[in-house]
């Protein structure tokens, strides 16, 4: 035989009930022994292919894998890294070390972000006292906080593995150090979807004057399906760039335009199948709707007097006051995740807006009461049960004295720190009035109750309704999750 | 070949000899118990050989495979040998002590005459080179050989690893296709007949068995404490007693397993995994109550913080409130129908057989055909959100019939003292929302029958501190917010329910 006859022949061959029976029913066989012993791998499931879900409505509210206590999510990142040793983490011994070498010991093997040769160490830069029925320890810099703390469960020896910004910041909001992943709302809302169909589910609010360091990444979806990207919504002007018509186009055609552009896609769907367009149809019906819903929810103007009092809020600046009323205002309407990133609380004392003694006390004084207002605020509407409020930056700052240019310097500051710094939650299911873990004697490194920032997504998806391992989505031939291949969630401050 | 033959006849001699003159146990020497400890290595040899000369004789009697004969002779005299030389080893190592002795009595009886079986079918293959059709005196030695090294061979892992070893992770498919009970029911069948169970027998000792064994054994006796039975347990080890009938507190077994996971005298050290919640919670039960042998379930007292554990023994989780419940998933029928009526309706997880209902914010909330609707569902409906919706005093009478309702949300609404009455006999209700609305303290009378309730939310509702604070005296466990007081309260623009 020929080759050519020889592949015909195999071909053919190939068509023959006996093939089939000998070599095809040992595949079925082994199939059928996977559903016979029970071995089906969780991603089977229809709620991790994401093929399987329902595409025309990727928003739709889906029930998470057991009963949970908080529904939504509202986490206030400092960006830049607070100064644990100036807010929450009270350490008289480093009050008697002020000013001392630091010992080696502390140095060997470390890399620091700036601190170059032997640093001093610098002592608390504020007065601690104990605040509440829990007796925990709040400094004289957050007054108002000092009035809440029976509400919080204080994480102090959290640690993370980036000392710099934004790969911190990705490492937290991402799980990943590295771009390309989707944040912390975007896969809760992928879980979870959103309770109300006519504002975006995943809510983000910039404060401070600048964005955070990682960029619009922190709150991107990575490789989720981009309807689950946070929406940059701002707290002046336009609550969403674009969000109105231009000027002269009423509103009807609006309307109209849109429903002619989602009949075309439909159509382009149904020839190609491509899920994306059934997004981009959502999406552009969802636009519409938060045209007349979103401008509703982000007027504070509309709040009662007493309630700014509380907050502190200026209409019509953007300020953290505002994004605090804001996400009350969101969270009271249904809105999922809201993410709130206030800038500037980078104090390596390199200036005056980074020293401990001028700068960072003004970004105390810029949240202290709106964080306060907004638990208050919360509580008294019954949305505090469910409603998980995180409070962190994304890492700490050293013991020792940031002196970068080694002369006199009449501004205070400290460096990067990745190994202890104090994160903060309240509500949704979260035991108020306890402190987990300990730094040693001088804050460096923490001794007990470790928690790492995957411990702290971890938990934060165990609130939710989540078993964090998962919660996943298939790319690049894997299953990713939130917490990638880390995580243990921290069982002892759940209530 | 000859001296192979007789010296073989020999060993086999002499094991034989040693095992009907001891009777296992006395005698043991430092130098026997080292030999002793080689058995559990060398016993793999006989059992593999064995097998393999299984397989060969089978094997050389195809046409294919006729060269096989050739070296069966062979595999059968290393089979024999290293029975023979594992059934020594495994002579010193009973000596030792310590293993159950019913097992033992047939794993050695079957370990023997592997041996003796092993060293016949040398003998019998010998004779007879070349033939090609098994005997059927042959083919029962062959048999019975099988049959002597893999039950045999069973027993011995069930020395070393206890009974259930091998199915303690059969999945739930095979062990209905073998007969056992599912995972799930084996704890449940320890507990179905509380007066025949020893509390001590099924639940306390199979903890020590799991966790302490391993290290706290009459083989290893690590501190010199053996916790595999009771009397090692009240004897204590080197360090004293570590059990104080009726006192967990200062017993040391609970002490050392209560410790921080980092302490070095936590109990189980480091790298074995620890005791559950549950287990240990168990263990400081049964001490408290006055750690007795004999004492069963039904005569023991169950305390509050043991009462979930032994309801959900056997289950990997606890569960409680309305969880605890069995309760059917609910008819899709008439959740489909409940949405088709504009109400949200969602399970509360993926497994749970519980709902949420939510009324929308615009249209209609528990209208007449709506309030039908949830009729079937009742037993289902968990949260019920009627926040910010125009539901009125009437529409609530459809919430006393919801049994198994734990969180209820009816702020800013129209609804007034009237309809708290309708809240009475909740049995699980723990959250209720009533800001904004215009209910007083009348109307908190009517939840004073409320035994679940956790969290109760009355900002700029007519509710006065006096109130609360009566309110308070029947629940002191309840928290009442009143919210910040510079808040007026609500005058709303109207009833707007029919």
């Amino acid at each position: 035989m020929s080759i050519f006859e020889e592949a015909r022949h195999e071909a053919l061959r190939q068509v023959t009930r006996r093939h089939f029976l000998q070599t095809c029913t040992t595949g079925l066989g082994a199939l059928a022994l996977t559903s016979l012993t029970g071995c089906q791998p969780a991603s089977l499931t229809p709620t991790a292919m994401p093929s399987l879900r329902d595409t025309a409505d990727p928003l739709a509210a889906r029930p998470p894998h057991f009963a949970p206590k908080a529904r939504r999510v509202i986490y206030l990142h400092m960006a830049g890294a607070p100064s644990q040793l100036e807010l929450f983490d009270y350490k008289p011994a480093l009050a008697r070390l002020d000013g001392a070498l630091c010992p080696d010991s502390l140095l060997e093997g470390k890399r620091f972000a700036f601190i170059k040769g032997v640093p001093k160490m610098l002592g608390p830069q504020a007065t601690f006292r104990q605040h509440g029925a829990s007796g925990a320890w709040v400094s004289s810099h957050l007054p108002e906080l000092s009035t809440v703390v029976d509400d919080i469960a204080f994480l102090k020896a959290m640690h993370t593995d980036e000392f710099n910004h934004a790969p911190a910041q990705l490492l937290v909001h991402t799980g990943s150090p590295r771009l390309g992943r989707p944040s912390m709302g975007s896969w809760v809302t992928y879980g979870l979807g959103s309770e109300n169909a006519n504002l975006p589910a995943f809510v983000v609010l910039l404060s401070g004057g600048e964005a955070p360091d990682a960029g619009a990444s922190v709150y991107g979806s990575g490789f989720l399906p981009t309807v689950y990207q946070g929406v940059q919504c701002r707290s002046k002007g336009d609550p969403v760039l674009y969000l109105s018509d231009p000027d002269g186009l009423p509103r009807d055609l609006r309307r109209r335009s849109i429903e002619t552009i989602n009949r075309i896609n439909q159509q382009q769907h149904e020839a190609v199948g491509d899920p994306e367009i059934l997004t981009r149809i959502a999406q552009y019906e969802m636009a519409f709707r938060m045209q007349t819903s979103v401008p509703e929810a982000m007027d504070i103007s509309r709040e009662p007097d007493y309630i700014h009092a509380l907050y502190g809020t200026e209409p019509g600046v953007t300020s953290f006051a505002n994004n605090c009323l804001l996400a009350r205002r969101l969270v009271e309407r249904g809105v999922r995740f809201v993410q709130l990133f206030h800038w500037g609380w980078d104090s390596h004392g390199a200036g005056a807006s980074e020293a401990l003694n001028i700068g960072f006390l003004d970004r105390c004084k810029e949240t202290d009461r709106a964080t306060a207002a907004l638990l208050k605020d919360l509580k008294q509407r019954g949305l505090l049960d469910e409603t998980l409020v995180v409070w962190g930056g994304e890492f700490g700052r050293t013991p020792m004295l940031e002196n970068r240019t080694g002369l006199d310097n009449p501004y205070v500051g400290r460096d990067h720190h990745s190994d202890a710094f104090t994160v903060w939650m309240a509500g949704g299911g979260v035991k108020g009035g306890t402190t987990h873990g300990e730094t040693d004697d001088i804050g460096y490194f923490g001794i007990s109750g470790r928690v790492h920032v995957h411990d702290l997504q971890a938990t934060i998806l165990h609130l939710l309704g989540f078993e964090h391992e998962r919660l996943t989505y298939s790319f690049q031939g894997r299953d990713f999750r939130l917490t990638d291949v880390h995580g243990h969630v921290v069982h002892e401050i759940l209530s | 070949m000859k001296i192979a033959r007789w010296s073989l006849f020999a060993a086999l001699v002499l094991l034989l000899v040693l095992v009907f003159t001891t009777d296992g146990g006395g005698g043991a020497s430092d130098f026997t118990r080292f030999l002793g400890r080689f058995h559990p290595s060398l016993v793999h040899l006989p059992i593999g050989i064995l097998l393999l000369a299984l397989l060969l004789e089978g094997l050389m009697r195809t046409p294919r495979f006729e060269a096989f004969a050739t070296l069966t002779p062979m595999v059968w005299l290393a089979g024999a040998w290293s029975a023979i030389l594992a059934a020594f080893a495994g002579l010193y190592l009973s000596q030792g002590g310590g293993y159950d002795p019913e097992t033992l009595v047939w794993h050695k009886r079957l370990g023997v005459a592997v041996a003796v079986l092993a060293v016949a079918a040398y003998g019998l293959r010998n004779r007879s080179a070349g033939t090609q059709r098994l005997s059927w005196g042959y083919g029962a030695l062959l048999a019975s050989l099988f049959l002597g090294v893999t039950i045999g061979g069973h027993l011995g892992g069930t020395l070393t690893h206890g009974e259930g070893y091998l199915t303690r992770y059969m999945p739930d498919a095979l062990r209905s296709v073998a007969g056992l009970p599912s995972k799930e029911d084996l704890g449940r069948l320890t507990l179905e007949d509380p007066e025949n169970t020893p509390i001590y027998a099924s639940l306390i000792q199979p903890i020590f068995d799991a966790r302490c064994a391993s290290c706290h054994n009459p083989n290893k006796k690590k501190g010199g404490l053996v916790l595999d039975s009771g009397e090692g347990l009240l004897e204590g080890g080197d360090d004293g007693d570590v059990l104080v009938a009726g006192r967990a507190a200062e017993s040391e077994v609970i002490r050392r397993i209560w410790l921080p996971a980092t302490h070095e005298d936590h109990m189980p050290p480091e790298g074995r995994p620890p005791l559950t919640v549950a287990e240990a919670e168990l263990l400081r039960w049964w001490i408290d109550q006055g750690a007795s042998f004999e004492q069963t379930l039904a005569e023991a007292e169950q305390t509050p913080a043991v009462k979930p554990i032994l309801d959900g023994y056997g289950l990997d989780e606890i569960r409680t409130g309305i969880f605890a419940l069995d309760v059917p998933p609910p008819d899709s029928a008439a959740v489909a129908a409940l949405r088709a009526l504009g109400l949200g309706v969602m399970p509360l997880a993926e497994q749970e057989p519980f709902l949420q209902v939510r009324c929308p914010s615009t249209g209609a909330c528990l209208s007449p055909p709506q309030v039908e609707a949830l009729r079937p569902l009742a037993p289902h409906i968990a949260w019920l959100d009627l926040g910010r919706t125009p539901v009125g005093d009437s529409a609530l009478a459809v919430v006393s019939t919801l049994p198994h309702l734990t969180r209820l949300h009816l702020e800013q609404t129209a609804i007034t003292d009237a309809a708290l009455a309708y809240l009475d006999g909740l049995q699980y209700l723990e959250y209720l929302n009533l800001y904004g609305t215009r209910v007083s303290d009348e109307g908190l009378q009517h939840l004073s029958g409320l035994p679940a309730l956790k969290a109760l939310y009355l900002w700029q509702t007519g509710v006065t501190e006096a109130g609360v604070e009566r309110l308070q005296q029947i629940h002191p466990h309840l928290d009442v917010n009143l919210g910040l007081t510079f808040a007026p309260p609500v005058t709303p623009a109207g009833d707007t329910s029919e």
